[in-house]
C-alpha cells in the first residue's frame, strides 16, 4: 500500500491507526513517539490544507503546518478534551500561526493616510478576499450571508483582521464592523444548528 | 454567579454580547479581550454564548480542503519532535524512498499557487473599484466555476476552475478506488483535450491545484484517467 505524504507505518503504528484522537493526544502528553507519528499522519493534510488556503503560499504553509504539529506535541499535556475536539484544537493552533505569518507579511500597516493614498482600496485585503472566496469550503459555508457580513467574516476568520482594521478597510465605523461580524456569526450559528438537527 | 452587569469597570452582558463573536474568532485584542474574558469567567450566560460561537468558529476551520504537504514534510516534523520512529538504521532507506517518489501534486501546487497569487494581485491592481464587490458575489461572477466529479453516476469529488490570464484548476477527489497514479485532462470549448498533470490518490482521496495553459479558454469538462488511460471520473462545466 502506498501512503502518500509519509512512510509505511510500522506494525505498532498500524495498531494505533484505529485509536481515537483523544487517546493519541494523551499518548503524546506521555511522550509516546508512536502516538505522535500516527497523529501527524492523521492530521498533516488537514493542517497543511488550512495553512495553504489561508496563506496561498506552499513554502510558508509548510513552515506553518510543521510548526503547528510540533506545538501540538509540545503542548499535548495541556489539551483539555472537555473544552474542544482535538481537530479544533489543532486547527486553531495552525490558524493562529498562519495569522501571525499574515500579519508579518502585511508590511504596510493599515494606516488611514496610506489607505487614502490608495484611493480607499487596500490591495492586501482585496487579494485576501479574492483568495478566500476561492476557497471552496469557505465559499459554501458563507454563501447564505449578506455580502457585507460575508466579507467581514472572511477578513476576521481567514486573515485575522480585527474589527477596527475591518472598519478601516471597508471605510465603515468600528461599531458597524463589529455588528457585521456579530450578525454573521449569529446567522451561521443558527444555520449550523439547523444542519445538526436535520 | 451570573450577569455581572456593571461591576469591574462597568463591563456587562451588553458589552460582552458585542464582543463575543470577535473573541470566538480570536480577533479581539488587548484590553478589550481581557475585559471580555474576565466577564465570561463570571457570567454563565455569556460563557454559554461563547461556547456556541466557538463551535461556529471551529466549523469555519473545518471547511477547508485537505492538501498533500510537500515530500519529506512528515519526516521533518517527526525529526523535530524526536519521533522519527523507525530507527536510525532505516533512515537511509526512507530518504531514498522519499527521493524516489515521483514529483507529486504538492510540488506542482507550490509553483501554481505562486502563479495564482500573482494573478490575483495583478487582477486586483488593474481592477476597477467594484471588483471587490464582485469578488464576494457567488461563484460565477468571481470567475470561479464548480463542477461535480462523477464516476459511473456516483459523486466522487469536485473540480473548480478559475479563469483569467493565469487560469487554474483545483481538483478534489474522494471516493475513487485505491492508491494509484492518475492523470487529469481538460477539454476546452473547441473540444481540444490537454493533459494538465498526474497525481497520486491515497486511499482514493487527493486534492491538487494545477495551472492551465492560458490558451485553455472556457472549459467544457475535466476528466481523471487511470494509469492505462481508462477514464475513471469526469466533471462537466458546460455540455
Ligand atoms: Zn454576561
Amino acid at each position: 500500500m502506498r501512503v502518500v505524504g509519509g512512510d509505511h507505518p510500522s506494525r505498532s503504528a498500524r495498531r494505533l491507526a484505529a485509536v481515537s484522537d483523544e487517546a493519541l493526544v494523551a499518548g503524546m502528553a506521555a511522550r509516546d513517539e508512536q502516538s505522535a507519528a500516527v497523529f501527524v499522519r492523521r492530521y498533516e493534510r488537514r493542517v497543511f490544507g488550512l495553512a495553504l488556503a489561508m496563506l496561498g503560499d506552499a513554502a510558508l504553509a509548510q513552515d506553518v503546518a510543521q510548526e503547528a504539529l510540533v506545538r501540538a506535541w509540545r503542548h499535548a499535556a495541556v489539551f483539555d478534551p472537555a473544552r474542544a475536539p482535538v481537530a479544533s484544537w489543532l486547527l486553531t493552533i495552525a490558524r493562529n500561526l498562519a495569522i501571525d505569518a499574515l500579519r508579518l507579511r502585511r508590511s504596510v500597516p493599515l494606516a488611514g493616510d496610506e489607505l487614502a493614498r490608495l484611493g480607499g482600496g487596500d490591495r492586501e485585503s482585496d487579494r485576501a478576499l479574492d483568495v478566500a472566496l476561492s476557497i471552496p469550503g469557505l465559499h459554501a459555508a458563507l454563501a447564505g450571508l449578506p455580502p457585507e457580513q460575508r466579507r467581514a467574516l472572511v477578513l476576521a476568520h481567514a486573515y485575522g483582521y480585527t474589527a477596527a482594521e475591518i472598519g478601516r478597510i471597508e471605510q465603515i465605523p468600528l461599531g458597524t464592523a463589529k455588528t457585521r461580524i456579530r450578525s454573521g456569526m449569529a446567522k451561521l450559528r443558527v444555520s449550523m444548528a439547523g444542519e445538526a438537527d436535520r | 454567579m451570573t450577569a455581572d452587569r456593571t461591576a469591574a469597570g462597568g463591563y456587562g452582558c451588553g458589552d460582552a454580547a458585542a464582543d463575543l463573536a470577535e473573541l470566538a474568532l480570536g480577533v479581539l485584542t488587548g484590553e478589550e479581550r481581557a475585559r471580555a474574558v474576565a466577564h465570561v469567567e463570571v457570567c454563565e450566560a455569556c460563557a454559554t454564548a461563547l461556547t456556541q460561537l466557538g463551535a461556529v468558529a471551529d466549523q469555519l476551520l473545518a471547511v477547508h480542503l485537505e492538501a498533500d504537504p510537500p515530500p519529506g514534510f512528515e519526516r521533518r516534523v517527526l525529526e523535530r519532535i524526536g519521533a522519527a520512529g523507525e530507527g536510525a538504521s532505516r533512515r537511509g532507506e526512507r530518504r531514498r524512498r522519499l527521493r524516489a517518489r515521483p514529483v507529486t501534486v504538492a510540488t506542482c501546487a507550490a509553483a501554481v499557487v505562486t502563479a495564482v497569487a500573482g494573478f490575483l494581485v495583478g487582477r486586483v491592481w488593474g481592477a476597477p473599484r467594484g471588483a471587490v464587490a464582485s469578488a464576494v458575489a457567488p461563484s460565477r461572477s468571481s470567475g470561479l466555476e464548480v463542477a461535480g466529479l462523477r464516476a459511473a453516476g456516483r459523486a466522487v469529488g469536485e473540480v473548480y476552475a478559475h479563469g483569467g490570464p493565469h487560469p487554474w484548476l483545483l481538483v478534489a477527489v474522494d471516493g475513487l478506488p485505491g492508491d494509484s497514479s492518475v492523470t487529469c485532462e481538460v477539454i476546452d470549448e473547441h473540444g481540444r483535450s490537454v493533459v494538465v498533470g498526474s497525481f497520486w490518490l491515497a486511499s482514493g482521496r487527493g486534492s491538487w491545484v494545477v495551472s492551465l495553459p492560458p490558451s485553455a479558454g472556457a472549459l467544457r469538462s475535466a476528466r481523471i484517467a487511470g494509469a492505462r488511460g481508462a477514464i475513471l471520473a469526469s466533471a462537466t462545466f458546460r455540455p
